[in-house]
């Protein structure tokens, strides 16, 4: 092989893969589209009746996740219902097993697709139940496209499918 | 042989059983499982569920309840046949019709004896159309609760209120479908709130309110305990999650407790996790007390103890220790002052068990006791002398009523209020207060002029009683030392010893009135003890106790506890205890506690004695510290740590060791498991002769003309300080009340609820007033441990039978 010619070959390969459109994206500014079987943190469910969580505080959840993740404290409402004082859930130990949503009776905890775990402080990661209804809230647009097979992540997930 | 057992063959396998056994039990014995729902082992077969059925041959041609079937020669038994299981299966889905399955957020989960059945028999649905009933869930007391939907109409809670408890206060209302349980008469609850309802129930329809939702059964940690609260000592299991106590329930069948506790056992546990507790050790600075670190605090008090000892001698020295707190704790602390500060002005403040033990112990010698609880059950005749001990001692007073009603005891009652004991009893009297040393030296035969005027007790009554004494193998007098015998302890000790010496089958069984205070008598917490209660002046027990500690034990004994505050008094160690509040003079006590050059108080809560200290340390309480308490029986109960302590609190132990080390004598103890050891070591109990001398006692006086004669014990729901700090307990009872008879409410038109003042030589207290039934005529009842409301503001010596105004305000 000539001189010199790895460094031609190196040259080439650079003006070729410089022309093309980047792999990356700008995150946070550009988010990418993923799979809607991607495995995101847990959210919850708004209850249409309370507007809170719909959690009844069995503490099914807690019990289930293998990493100590969940701690739900509870009383008793007024009425003598149980109330759920603090739902906390810690994302930086979570191994999304999803044991919890397999556990929960009410189905209260729902699988998302949110990836957005950046935070420049650990204990942003401790969220409770009211952000973890915005979680499952934010995350319309994916449940959408699992059910219709369209929008985002279809096209990932249907090139997944096809293998 | 053959008639003491019967042999019979369950699945094929022989199995051989005592006669009288059940045939459940014979299955239970070789490891055969049935199911069951309305069987718990501390009551009475009943056969309400028929879950236990099982194919008994020769019997009837159908399934039998195993658990109401006596086991019988030659049976053979099938316990695992198809037909069997199908009817198991339908019993439960029958119960399933009104059962709401709500175990997600039901209390019960987890422990349920229906949710296991559910499981274990594969069934998701009931067939039958559900139909709930239509009661909701309704509040009983203020800490029972029922969710009639879930109750599966077992029978145990009625069964165990009647059969264990004695109150009888639940019970079937209406009939067929529409039965449900119910208080007698269906309205509040005023029973003795002792939650075994709840704790037999075998599901989530009989529920705590404190623990209504507070944690899930399988997310506690459950730690076998002993009972803070009485000298019962009752087992406990603590449970506990996230550093905090949540629940106390009963832990096993075994002594003392035999499977029950009371309202204080099984409900007053929330003062463990209070926010007054003393996180932090304080020290007085410009006359204020503020926080410290450990290590400052530590300087102060070893300084100051220092500098007492060089300038005053360990004379001037003194240490208290307590009966709320365990033997290690105090066995510490004597060890720190004899041997280490080099006094032996030792003290505690419990002094009705004190007195009376060593006031047996001077007539009877140390043969006296302790006794164990099955010597006083299996007496022919038991005597209650003075306090209701089903108040005092509730365990026990339900295990007289027991032994009384099943086992044929005779039960004489001579308490100064109407008890739960009175339905039980043969003879039942109400003895004035203050006459109860001479009702005892009556039933010995001494001869009593004017009995009935000074007692209250007419002379057949008395010679009802006397005869069944008399005619008794054995006779267990059993009484309260709780603050009823202030200033009489000695006394009514020397009554019980008058009759032990007149009848040769009495056994005597003072009840100490706190957890330990057995303990600290045992273990020789007083000027003139050593460990074992052995005498001071016992040159040998001396020696041993130096040996042990590697320093000499001072020959001299201690000061009495008011002669060292008023005398020589420089510095003062406080563990656990209220000496100022307790005292019979708070006022001279507080000024005696303000001259002195360092004052420490070691506690869990502030008091009178915290507030008067220089330097305050956070002490630990039962669930946060290994020990263990002595009971009644001398028996120890065991702690074992269910939380860390909370704060910067360390076990009481632990602190006054660190005392000792930054005086420069280390004890090398890490854990209470070494001095466990050493205190064991040295308990040599001595042997006394004894006197063996009766002796006259007086000091009963006949009944006011005018007025009303004070009675003062224990309540049920109080206990302590500690007892105060519970929620669940000051809810039932939050204040301080003065209980009077019907009669006299009206004829001084006194209302439930009113203020009344109640005034003596001694002062007067204002509080409210409660129409009682079980207050006799001429009679006013206070109870202890409210300091708002003190008995002995009244008379600071002998409260209890001084005479008293009631006036309205
Ligand atoms: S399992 Fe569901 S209902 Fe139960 S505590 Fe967890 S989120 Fe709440
Ligand atoms: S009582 Fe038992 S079966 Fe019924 S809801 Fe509660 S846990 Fe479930
Ligand atoms: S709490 Fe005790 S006394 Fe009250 S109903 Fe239940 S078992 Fe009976
Ligand atoms: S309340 Fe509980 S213990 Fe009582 S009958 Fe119902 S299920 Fe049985
Ligand atoms: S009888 Fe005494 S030891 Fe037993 S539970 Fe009650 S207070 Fe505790
Ligand atoms: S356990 Fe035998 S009938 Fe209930």
């Amino acid at each position: 092989m000539p001189l010199g010619s790895g460094v031609l070959t190196g040259l080439k390969t650079v003006l070729m893969v410089g022309r093309r459109k980047p792999s990356t994206v700008m995150y946070p500014e550009h988010v990418r589209d993923i799979g809607y079987r991607f495995r995101g943190q847990v959210g919850m469910r708004r209850d249409e009746v309370t507007g809170g969580m719909t959690c009844v505080g069995c503490g099914l959840c807690e019990t289930a996740c293998p990493n100590d993740v969940i701690r739900v404290d509870t009383s008793e409402n007024a009425d003598g219902t149980r109330f759920v004082d603090r739902y906390l859930f810690d994302v930086g130990r979570c191994v999304f097993c999803y044991f919890c949503i397999e556990a929960c009776p009410v189905d209260a905890l729902q699988r998302t697709h949110d990836f957005h775990l950046v935070t420049e402080d650990r204990r942003g990661l401790l969220i409770d139940g009211q952000k973890m209804i915005e979680i499952y809230e934010n995350d319309q647009a994916y449940r959408e496209a699992e059910q219709h097979n369209i929008g985002p992540g279809a096209a990932i997930a249907n090139w997944f499918e096809r293998g | 042989m053959s008639s003491e057992t019967v042999t019979l063959t369950i699945d094929g396998q022989e199995v051989q059983v005592p006669r009288g056994a059940t045939v459940l039990q014979a299955c239970e014995s070789i490891g055969v499982e049935i199911p069951t729902l309305c069987t718990d082992p501390r009551l009475k077969p009943y056969g309400a569920c028929r879950m236990c059925v099982v194919e008994v041959q020769p019997g009837p041609p159908r399934p039998t309840a195993s658990c109401t079937t006596p086991a019988g020669d030659g049976m053979t038994v099938v316990t695992d046949s198809q037909s069997i299981k199908d009817i198991r299966k339908h019993v439960i889905e029958l119960q399933l019709q009104h059962h709401p399955l709500d175990c997600p957020y039901c209390d019960q989960a987890g422990t349920c004896e229906l949710q296991d059945e559910v499981f274990d028999q594969e069934i998701f649905q009931s067939p039958y159309e559900t139909v709930p009933k239509a009661h909701p869930e309704e509040i009983l007391n203020e800490v029972i609760l029922i969710n009639h939907n879930r109750c599966i109409l077992c029978g145990r809670c009625v069964r165990m209120c009647d059969e264990q408890i004695g109150v009888r206060a639940l019970d079937f209302v209406e009939r067929a479908v529409g039965t449900f349980i119910a208080p007698a008469q269906h309205e509040f609850m005023d029973c003795e709130r002792c939650g075994m309802c709840i704790e037999t129930c075998p599901v989530g329809a009989l529920l705590s309110r404190p623990f209504k939702h507070a944690a899930r059964s399988w997310q506690t940690e459950k730690t076998a305990s002993t009972c803070p609260h009485c000298a019962v000592g009752c087992s406990l299991l603590v449970e506990s999650r996230h550093g905090s106590v949540v629940r106390t329930r009963s832990n096993g069948l075994e002594e003392p407790d035999r499977g029950i506790l009371c309202a204080k056992g099984f409900f007053g546990h929330s003062f463990v996790n209070s926010g007054e507790r003393i996180t932090e050790p304080l020290v007085r600075r410009n006359g204020a007390l503020q926080p410290a670190s450990w290590s400052e605090a530590l300087n102060v008090i070893s300084a100051g103890l220092r500098e007492v000892l060089d300038a005053h001698g360990p004379q001037a020295v003194g240490v208290v220790g307590s009966p709320n707190t365990t033997n290690e704790d105090n066995y510490t602390l004597q060890r720190f002052a004899r041997a280490v500060l080099g006094t032996n002005n030792v003290y505690s403040q419990s002094s009705g068990l004190h007195a009376a033990a060593r006031t047996l112990r001077a007539v009877l010698g140390s043969a006296a006791g302790p006794r164990s609880q099955s010597e006083l059950l299996e007496s022919d005749v038991i005597l209650v002398v003075g306090a209701d001990i089903g108040q005092t001692h509730n365990v026990v007073g339900a295990h007289v009523k027991q032994a009384a009603r099943d086992d044929g005891r005779t039960l004489l009652v001579a308490t100064r209020l109407a008890s739960g004991l009175d339905d039980f009893a043969t003879v039942a009297a109400r003895v004035r207060p203050g006459a109860e040393a001479v009702l005892l030296s009556a039933l010995a035969g001494a001869d009593i002029p004017n009995m009935h005027a000074l007692t209250g007790i007419d002379a057949d009554t008395l010679t009802a009683m006397r005869s069944r004494v008399q005619a008794a193998g054995t006779v267990a007098v059993v009484w309260d030392t709780g603050v009823w015998t202030l200033g009489k302890a000695e006394a009514i000790a020397q009554g019980a010893a008058n009759l032990a010496l007149a009848h040769d089958g009495v056994k005597l069984f003072p009840l100490p009135e706190r957890a330990n205070a057995a303990g600290t008598f045992l273990l020789g917490m007083a000027p003139d003890l050593l460990p074992g209660a052995r005498p001071l002046s016992d040159d040998e027990a001396r020696r041993q106790a130096s040996d042990a500690w590697g320093a000499p034990v001072p020959a001299e004994p201690g000061l009495a506890f008011d002669d060292f505050i008023d005398g020589p008094m420089q510095a003062l160690y406080v563990m656990g205890e209220d000496v100022v509040g307790g005292s019979a003079n708070p006022q001279g006590a507080q000024a005696a506690l303000e001259r002195a050059r360092l004052v420490v108080a070691q506690d869990i809560f502030m008091n009178a004695t915290t507030e008067a200290a220089d330097v305050v340390l956070p002490g630990a309480t039962f669930a946060e510290k290994g020990g263990h308490f002595t009971n009644f029986e001398g028996r120890l109960g065991r702690l074992a740590p269910a939380i860390p302590p909370v704060g910067k609190a360390r076990p009481d132990w632990e602190i006054v060791a660190r005392v000792s080390a930054a005086m420069g004598a280390d004890f090398g103890w890490r854990s209470h498991e070494p001095i466990s050891t050493e205190l064991a070591g040295l308990m040599q109990r001595p042997s006394l002769p004894g006197s063996r001398e009766s002796a006259a006692v007086n000091g009963a006086a006949p009944a006011p003309a005018d007025g009303f004669v004070l009675a003062t014990e224990q309540h049920l729901y109080t206990a302590g300080v500690s007892g105060r700090r519970a929620d669940s307990l000051t809810l039932m009872l939050p204040e301080a009340v003065a209980e009077l008879n019907a009669g006299d409410a009206q004829r001084l038109s006194i209302a439930h609820g009113d203020r009344i003042r109640l005034s003596a030589d001694g002062g007067e207290v204002n509080l409210k007033a409660l129409v009682a039934d079980r207050v006799p005529p001429g009679v006013v009842s206070l109870p202890d441990r409210f300091l708002e409301a003190a008995p002995r503001q009244l008379d600071p010596r002998a409260p209890d039978g001084a005479a008293v105004r009631v006036h309205k305000v």
